[in-house]
């Protein structure tokens, strides 16, 4: 256990050094501000701040997300940076896991430090203090999370340019899917062509319920037993990815 | 006390062992269809202060310590050292490796990373002023606090040396630790190697280079493609000749005999 | 000249004519349709925007403004088709709607206009987040327009008790028929929404309307009296206090403050701050 913990403070305070997730961050922030110098037009319309800044949010966590998980854990294994960590009293588990945590916890200083930006940027557009704003960004970083342990995943049996391509698709489809199902029936899709959406719903990672930004910014009231179900289920997925990934980086030969 | 017991590695798909032998074709669809031999039916027991591993590339000889450090493991046969596996974390307490070409995080400073190492045994985070003694032996003392990714070749490998060090280990195993080193660091490298035998620890190391096995080994083993020719002193090997006049003999003895 | 120089000075025509080209292509490009018209159905777009409906909506609404003007003075149609294609897309943006029922009224060569904007206007209050400004437009599009009081009266009193709406409008909306002229049709209308309602919460807020209305009454039967005793318009509700007319001077109920205009009828205080006390 000790051990996974060092590796997390390893990953994030190298993590944190590499100038690219600076930029990142300074995009992020950025954006957020520049919401205070858009046209009139926009700033009264108070959902309308709200949503492009949830979005703006949303997207550089996914992309820092997708940057991180594809190659800080495969360029440590490629790079044989990781011999020094595993001929030591360290299993692979705990190397794998020491490095997702510490992933996590740096898209968490990022989801923090966005966070402290969005209130500020709300309130000054009138909008108070927006807690469910607050809850939207919490959901979100628990979205990127799972997306980090399917990076990882991925990244333990394919090069970085495959493992970003498959994350991205599997990121897409996991929000469009959630869409087809939920329009399936209006849109026409019945039959065989609807129990084989179903299948795919069930089985890639399901991600529009992690999706509160709407409660958020139209300030409807939140459904709490979907939003249990939603950290219940990020859980089990997270962790039958870290199974599966542990699994096969036993198996590889470095 | 290291022992090899009927250790056998085969890269690639199947692990059904096959004979490589015969013309060149035939061992390359040997090799496409039942993986690459590296290591044959290797046993030996080692108990010897300096022990040097001798053989050309590509013989074997990172293969097998890289299964003694549990990077690979073997396709068959068991590895221990004082009866255990090699690499059970039991075994990982008391060993040191410094691999061939090391590869850190360049962004850490040379403390820093020696730190991180010694964060990884159980016993726990040394005292700083250990190893700033291990830093001072190494020579790059005074890079300590600068990023890794601004050292030169030879500090590199002297920090990979030194990371060795940092669980205080009864056995080291170091993969052509002499690489890329200029002839002082050679030198220091060497001498350190003796201050630690004195100290009563056991170095098992890899090398092609036959003037530092005379050097300082105390027995050699010398391998070729994958299989144990020869294991015993250094002396009696060279038999008052030159080693590398032994080698070359005992390689084409090999070779015949195939 | 120093190879770094001319190194520099090509950098320098590079970008140039990097931006000259940009400048050509916006100069030259033919103005690009209106993306309702584009062919993407909104359902297609809901499905694939990841669950950014809220954005997705606002950024598509932003984009149509520039045209929105031109199309409002020429009457075409593609401004409704448009806004009703973000609305497609987000049904709870509130800004559409709004802005429709306030902007399509002025389209004169429109010919469905107040129809149609009230349609939109019906539709936001039912679909969107709650905004004073669909029902507070709806108000004025009924009375300006179609001179239909009742419904305007309605509307505006809708606008009031929807939270968010500026003291302006509030205001507005409070004191909507107030004025002698037109006091009489005014709580005709509201006894009739009061009288033909089922619903007990409407019933109260008609009558609590009503009851100020009487107050409106009282001050200007006072006034009159007042005049005929004095031979001279009270400048306030507190000569009126003075003059022995009134016991008291009356509280307004809703927060404003009654005063006597310069022609003897009685109104609400026009330039001061007031705390409105909105009837439940």
């Amino acid at each position: 256990m000790k051990n996974i913990f060092t590796i997390l403070r390893n990953t994030v305070k190298l993590e944190v050094r590499d100038k690219i997730w600076i930029a990142l961050l300074a995009f992020g922030i950025g954006y957020v501000v520049i919401m205070l110098f858009l046209s009139d037009l926009v700033l009264r319309e108070l959902p309308m701040v709200k949503a492009f800044a949830l979005l703006g949010i949303y997207f550089f966590n996914a992309v820092m997300a997708l940057f991180l998980g594809t190659t800080s854990f495969y360029r440590d294994v490629e790079r044989k940076t990781a011999y020094f960590v595993l001929s030591k009293p360290v299993s692979r588990a705990q190397f794998l896991l020491g490095k997702f945590f510490g992933l996590c916890a740096v898209v968490f200083l990022t989801s923090v430090t966005l966070a402290a930006a969005y209130l500020a940027v709300v309130a000054l557009a009138g909008g108070g203090f927006d807690a469910m704003g607050l809850l939207a960004i919490l959901m979100q970083f628990l979205e990127m999370a799972l997306f980090l342990a399917f990076a990882i995943f991925v990244s333990t049996f394919s090069s970085s340019l495959l493992s970003v391509m498959y994350t991205s698709v599997i990121f897409f489809l996991g929000h469009v899917i959630s869409s087809l199902v939920d329009d399936a029936r209006k849109i026409g899709i019945t039959g065989i062509r609807y129990a084989l959406v179903n299948v795919l719903y069930y089985l890639f990672p399901n991600l529009e319920k992690f999706n509160i930004r709407d409660f958020a910014v139209h300030n409807i009231a939140a459904p709490w037993a979907s939003f249990g179900y939603a950290l219940a289920y990020a859980l089990a997925y997270i962790i039958l990815l870290l199974f599966a990934a542990i699994w096969i980086f036993e198996k590889k030969e470095i | 006390m290291l022992s090899f017991s009927r250790v056998t590695k085969i890269y690639g798909k199947q692990k059904k062992r096959r004979p490589a032998e015969g013309p060149r074709f035939r061992r390359e669809a040997n090799e496409a269809r039942f993986g690459r031999l590296a290591v044959d039916d290797f046993s030996l027991d080692i108990d010897t202060p300096i022990f040097g591993f001798l053989g050309q590339n590509g013989a074997g000889k990172t293969t097998i310590i890289k299964m003694i450090m549990g990077l690979l493991a073997p396709t068959s046969g068991t590895i221990m050292i004082d009866g255990t596996t090699s690499w059970d974390e039991v075994s990982k307490r008391k060993t040191g490796f410094m691999p061939e070409t090391p590869y850190f995080y360049e962004r850490m400073t040379g403390m820093e990373f020696l730190r991180f190492c010694s964060e990884l045994f159980p016993v726990g985070r040394v005292r700083d002023e250990f190893l700033s003694g291990l830093l001072k032996k190494a020579g790059i003392y005074e890079a300590r606090d600068y990023e890794i990714r601004t050292y030169s070749k030879g500090m590199r490998q002297r920090l990979g040396f030194a990371q060795a060090l940092v669980n205080d280990p009864q056995y080291l195993f170091l993969d052509e630790p002499l690489d890329g080193l200029d002839p002082i660091g050679r030198h220091d490298l060497k001498r350190s190697m003796l201050t630690l035998k004195a100290e009563g620890r056991k170095i098992f190391l890899n090398t092609h280079i036959l003037y530092d096995v005379e050097e300082i080994c105390d027995e050699v083993g010398v391998i070729h493609e994958g299989k144990l020719l020869y294991a015993g002193r250094v002396k009696d090997f060279c038999a008052g000749r030159p080693l590398e006049e032994r080698f070359v003999e005992t390689v084409k003895e090999y070779n015949r005999k195939k | 000249m120093k190879a770094s120089s001319v190194k520099g000075i090509i950098l320098v025509l590079l970008a140039l004519a990097v931006v000259v080209f940009q400048f050509g292509y916006d100069a030259t490009k033919s103005t690009v349709p209106s993306f309702a018209s584009a062919g993407i159905s909104p359902n297609f777009i809901r499905a694939v925007d990841m669950g950014f409906h809220a954005p997705v909506g606002s950024f598509l609404w932003i984009a149509t403004m520039p045209e929105i003007l031109d199309a409002v003075l020429n009457g075409k149609m593609e401004y409704l088709a448009d806004e009703r294609y973000v609305n497609a897309v987000d049904p709870k943006l509130s800004y559409p709607y709004a802005f429709t029922v306030l902007v399509l009224p002025a389209a004169e060569k429109y010919p469905a206009r107040i129809a149609d904007a009230l349609a939109v206007g019906t539709e936001g209050i039912r679909n969107a987040d709650l905004d004073w400004r669909i029902p507070y437009y709806m108000a004025a599009d009924y009375f300006l327009e179609l001179k239909d009081n009742k419904n305007a009266l309605w509307y505006y009193n809708l606008a009031a008790h929807t939270p968010g709406i500026p003291d302006y409008a509030l205001r507005f909306s409070l004191n909507f028929g107030i004025r002698s002229a037109e006091r009489r049709t005014t709580e005709d209308l509201w006894a009739t929404i009061r009288d033909s309602s089922n619903d007990p919460d409407t019933k109260a807020r008609a009558q609590a309307y009503i009851d100020r209305l009487e107050i409106f009454d009282y001050l200007d039967a006072a006034s009159k009296a007042y005049q005929a005793r004095y031979g001279r318009i009270p400048t306030s509700t507190a000569a009126l206090l003075a003059g022995g007319i009134i016991p008291a001077v009356p509280e307004d109920p809703f927060g404003f403050t009654f005063v006597i205009n310069k022609d003897g009828t009685s109104g609400i205080n026009t330039t001061s701050s007031f705390n409105a006390v909105i009837p439940q």
